[in-house]
């Protein structure tokens, strides 16, 4: 399979504040979601732990978000990059509901050495 | 080793002759300069970003030697005949260091890239060591890349306050614009430093991208010595 058709998963997970998971959903959704499409990713799953909305602990959140190979991740990228607005969603709105949060790239295993016959 | 580099933008008026003549002197001064064991100075190539139009980079033997030299009075002069007239070169980024961890060896001739970074975001002691320590460890994983060096800076100036240069050498284009950006341990791993999405994120997204053809070893042979080339 040539590398630009490996489907590449980027994941954000997310662990909000307490009581600020369903808030934090909503912003996103409306703030970051649209912008991240348009720079050419696919939201493939939305999800949420526990299933419920807990009003004094904390939600953890993940976005699983995917990108054609290596050339869509740097498509990505570079046009993130290119907008001050999205480090300022990072650093500012969202930051304001998050307590933690990691993002990670993942690719299937069998798509390892595809990816690294560069 | 004490070693300096320009990114040079001349004025985007001047025609091909003024740039061919700015590019003479500018070589003259340099051969002029005392104590210099090697000297690079090549138009950048297309697909550099912040770059210029020239790549110029010397290499002392030392920092005392390479401070006296660029003190002198003849290189002194020539710099500022050549680079005081913003009718003719519009901007300079300029980086100096000694503090450098590099291995490889170079091809000889080939393709030269340098990036200059600022690594301005929340930059404590340990996210440096980290980032340093994952860059240099590309070169195990890229096989394109022939030699290669991360240097901190003793003197920067120009667009940013530039912390870090980062310099590889390949034998051909393909190295860089193939295996080095599409290689999963850069684009999945090392960016995540240069990435505002992420929260590791460390160096300003202003950042030199700059590479030029060679037909000479430009990152230091001593310092190949000093580190084995990586598996």
């Amino acid at each position: 399979m040539p590398a630009s058709s490996i489907t590449v998963f980027v994941v954000d997970d997310i662990t909000t504040k307490p009581g600020s998971g369903a808030a934090f959903m909503e912003a996103c959704e409306r703030r970051y979601v649209p912008d991240a499409k348009a720079r050419g990713l696919t939201l493939l799953h939305r999800l949420v732990s526990p299933p419920v909305w807990l009003p004094d602990q904390s939600n953890r959140l993940l976005f699983v978000w995917t990108a054609p190979g290596a050339a869509g991740v740097w498509a990505a990228k570079l046009a993130g990059r290119a907008d001050p607005l999205l480090a300022e969603w990072w650093q500012g709105e969202a930051a304001a509901f998050i307590e933690s949060r990691t993002r990670a790239v993942f690719a299937d295993p069998a798509d390892i050495a595809a990816l690294n016959h560069v | 080793m004490f070693e300096a580099l320009k990114l040079i933008t001349l004025a985007p008026q001047l025609g091909p002759a003024e740039r061919e003549q700015f590019r003479l002197a500018l070589q003259a001064a340099t051969a002029a300069l005392p104590s210099a064991p090697r000297a690079l100075l090549e138009p950048v190539l297309p697909g550099s970003y912040n770059a210029g139009d020239f790549i110029w980079r010397v290499s002392f033997v030392d920092e005392r030697a390479g401070r006296r030299a660029l003190a002198g009075g003849s290189w002194r002069d020539a710099e500022a005949q050549l680079f005081a007239d913003r009718s003719r070169v519009a901007q300079v980024e300029h980086v100096a260091w000694e503090r450098a961890v590099g291995g490889g060896r170079s091809p000889g001739r080939g393709i030269h890239r340098v990036a200059l970074f600022c690594a301005n975001q929340s930059p404590s002691a340990e996210r440096l060591a980290k980032f340093a320590a994952e860059t240099v460890a590309m070169p195990q994983h890229i096989r394109s890349i022939r030699s290669w060096q991360l240097a901190t800076t003793s003197d920067a100036d120009g667009s940013r306050p530039w912390t870090h240069v980062w310099e590889q050498e390949y034998t051909d284009l393909e190295g860089l614009t193939g295996a080095y950006m599409m290689h999963p341990y850069h684009w999945a791993h090392v960016d995540r430093w240069f990435d505002p999405e992420w929260p590791e994120w460390l160096v300003d997204c202003m950042l030199c991208h700059a590479f030029c053809a060679t037909s000479a070893p430009v990152i230091g042979s001593a310092l190949s010595q000093a580190c084995p080339p990586t598996a």
